[in-house]
């Protein structure tokens, strides 16, 4: 493949997933913008530099989520990222862009989110950015079966938390 | 709020993008990155070839002037040193090679074999390394003696000795951020 052609697939790979990525990782972060701008940066430097080796063995979004979820789960690993998310359970959110009820609700969602097992979280994560559940099966390596049962218990307790404000 | 539809169409609501980013500037920095990776390889082999010809050398050397006991503490201390910075590189090579678009679960087991690893590292190697460097530092100190002054021969056994102590602190620190990382690994499932 050459350079140019690689780059408009790049582009156009960053202009579908870009934002999704984003919010998945934003989710994962307890809201950090900051850490999930960083992370989501990651994801999209790896699938520069994989994008010569990537075959259509799996759809590109699959590669994509694979990748997503992979990056997000180390990224917190680092130290200095680590205590970052530790120290922000409830992040700021622009004021100007969500009313004060969603704001709060908001930060309330990304909380409970962070009550869940890793991979529960991003399972859920997924979920909510309108990944289907046979694409979530393949990112995750579990089966459809399993991944419509843990969806099930999640939506339970997202809900309840949120509701009771139990965080 | 209610029902899970309720905090789906929240989640859709969320307006806020990312607009620090751009692919030209990602693509840009993903080349940077792998001219660094490349040119710290390179500089890795000149390192481990290059301390590998002075080790040889110092050994000629000291052969030469008789002085093979010195030689041997040397070498030994050389050696160790040696063969820890090539266990560290193998380890970023090892790394490097897992592959991040496998599932989330083979990914994990991968990183936790890979943890698992670097565990025996730290609690098995690590520490004959040591005993091996100390032992070295034991061996060629006397055989200084009367080739350095007496202020020499003290800065010497004291400069050893923090360096031995602060390499000691800074494995064991990075040890206990693996060994956490191999548990939070234990828990994906």
């Amino acid at each position: 493949m050459n350079r140019k052609n690689r780059t408009d697939e790049f582009n156009e790979l960053f202009d579908r997933y870009y934002a999704k990525v984003f919010r998945l990782c934003r989710g994962y972060f307890n809201g950090n913008s900051a850490v999930a701008s960083d992370a989501a940066q990651e994801v999209f430097l790896k699938v520069w530099e994989h994008s010569d080796s990537f075959k259509q063995e799996s759809n590109v979004s699959t590669w994509i989520y694979r990748i997503a979820v992979n990056t997000c789960l180390m990224y917190l690993r680092k130290a200095s990222t680590a205590r970052e998310i530790k120290t922000d359970k409830f992040p700021d959110l622009p004021a100007e862009t969500y009313p004060a009820e969603q704001e709060e609700k908001l930060k309330l969602m990304y909380a409970c989110i962070q009550k869940l097992d890793e991979t529960g979280k991003l399972i859920i994560l997924m979920m909510l950015e309108g990944v289907s559940y046979p694409e979530i099966a393949s990112v995750v390596g579990i089966s459809e079966e399993n991944v419509r049962v843990r969806i099930h218990r999640i939506k339970i307790n997202l809900t309840k938390c949120v509701q009771h404000e139990r965080i | 709020m209610k029902e899970f539809e309720d905090l789906q169409n929240l989640w859709n609501k969320q307006t806020e993008t990312d607009v620090n980013r751009s692919p030209e500037e990602i693509i840009k920095k993903a080349e940077i990155t792998i001219k660094k990776v490349r040119q710290k390889h390179l500089w890795t082999i000149a390192v481990l070839c290059t301390t590998s010809a002075i080790l040889i050398t110092y050994f000629l050397w000291f052969s030469i002037y008789r002085l093979q006991v010195f030689a041997l503490g040397l070498g030994m201390m050389a050696g160790v040193l040696l063969l820890r910075s090539a266990v560290e590189w193998w380890s970023h090579v090892r790394m490097g090679k897992i592959n991040s678009n496998l599932t989330l679960l083979d990914y994990t087991e991968k990183m936790q074999s890979f943890y698992t690893w670097r565990k025996k590292i730290h609690f098995i190697f690590t520490p004959i390394i040591y005993v091996l460097y100390f032992s070295g530092f034991v061996i060629a100190l006397p055989e200084l003696e009367p080739y350095v002054s007496k202020g020499m021969y003290w800065y010497i056994i004291i400069s050893g000795t923090l360096f031995c102590v602060g390499f000691a602190f800074y494995i064991f620190r990075e040890a206990k951020k693996e060994i956490k990382t191999l548990e939070f690994l234990k828990g994906v499932k």
